[in-house]
C-alpha cells in the first residue's frame, strides 16, 4: 500500500469538525436555552403539551435520523476539540484515549438512534 | 541487539507506533500557560466550552431516546433537568455555547469575504447575516414547540 504512505486522515476528520462546528453556533444557543431551561421550567406549557409537539415530529424516524446525525456532528465537534486540548494542557495520551474520546461522538449517536428505532 | 532495539524498549521514549519514527521534540511548556495573557484565557475558554456543549449533547440525545420510549420516559427526563446539579451544568452550557457561537461569529468576517462591485460587502453585515440565521433557528425551534 504505497499509495497510502505518508497519508493521514485528518482532512476527514477536520471535514466533520468544521461541519459539526457551523451546526453547533446556530443550534446550541437555541437548543440549550428551550430544552434546558425553557421547556422544564414551564415555559412553553406542561411536560404533556410539549410532549405533544415534539413527538409528532420526532416520532417519525427520519427526522429522528437527521437529529441524531445533527447531534452526532456536533457531539464529534466537542469531542476533536476536547482531545486536542489534552495537548494544549501538555498532555500526550495514547493512541487508547483518542479512540475512547472519538469513540463517543460515533457510538453515542448510533447507540441511541438505534435505541429510538427499537422503541 | 542493535542500538534501535535497545532504544525501543525503552519506556521514556515517545510512543512511534502510530506516527512513524518521528520523534517530534516537545518543548517544555508550564501547565498553566494558558493564564498568561487576556488573550489566552479567552482561547482556553473557548476551547473549554467544548466539554460543557459535548455533554449537553449526550443529554439530548438521552431526550431523543425518552421521547421514542413514551411519555412516562419525557417526563422523566423533563423533571431530570429540574435536578439541581443539572440545571447549573444547564446555564454554565448556555453561557459557553453563546461564548463559542459570538467569538466564532467575530471571527467570520476574516474567513467569508464577499466582493460587491470593486469593494468587499462590510464585516458587521458578515457578523450580522450569522446572527439572523441564529434568530431564524430559534424562531423556527419556537414555532415548533408553540410559542409560549
Amino acid at each position: 500500500m504505497r499509495q497510502w504512505e505518508g497519508r493521514t486522515n485528518e482532512p476527514l476528520l477536520w471535514s466533520l469538525f468544521g461541519a459539526g462546528g457551523m451546526l453547533a453556533v446556530f443550534t446550541m444557543p437555541v437548543l440549550v436555552a428551550v430544552f434546558g431551561l425553557l421547556v422544564p421550567f414551564g415555559a412553553f406549557g406542561t411536560p404533556d403539551e410539549v410532549y405533544e409537539r415534539v413527538a409528532g415530529l420526532l416520532g417519525n424516524p427520519f427526522a429522528a435520523l437527521a437529529v441524531s446525525l445533527g447531534l452526532g456532528l456536533v457531539l464529534w465537534h466537542c469531542c476533536h476539540r476536547t482531545y486536542h486540548a489534552l495537548h494544549d494542557l501538555g498532555l500526550h495520551p495514547p493512541e487508547v484515549v483518542r479512540a475512547g474520546i472519538y469513540g463517543v461522538a460515533l457510538l453515542a449517536p448510533t447507540v441511541s438512534y438505534a435505541l429510538v428505532l427499537a422503541s | 541487539m542493535r542500538a534501535d532495539e535497545v532504544g525501543s524498549v525503552r519506556s521514556d521514549r515517545p510512543d512511534t507506533s502510530t506516527t512513524g519514527h518521528r520523534q517530534p521534540y516537545r518543548r517544555p511548556v508550564a501547565r498553566t500557560w494558558f493564564l498568561a495573557t487576556h488573550e489566552l484565557r479567552v482561547y482556553a475558554l473557548r476551547e473549554f466550552s467544548s466539554v460543557v456543549v459535548g455533554l449537553f449533547v449526550l443529554n439530548l440525545l438521552i431526550g431523543l431516546v425518552s421521547v421514542h420510549r413514551g411519555v412516562d420516559a419525557w417526563r422523566w427526563w423533563v423533571e431530570l433537568q429540574r435536578h439541581p446539579v443539572v440545571v447549573v451544568m444547564t446555564v454554565v452550557a448556555l453561557l459557553m455555547a453563546v461564548v463559542h457561537a459570538t467569538t466564532w461569529f467575530q471571527a467570520t468576517p476574516k474567513i467569508i469575504k464577499v466582493r460587491r462591485g470593486r469593494r468587499y460587502v462590510a464585516d458587521v453585515w458578515v457578523v450580522l447575516q450569522h446572527y439572523v440565521l441564529l434568530a431564524l433557528f430559534a424562531l423556527v425551534v419556537v414555532l415548533w414547540i408553540g410559542v409560549p
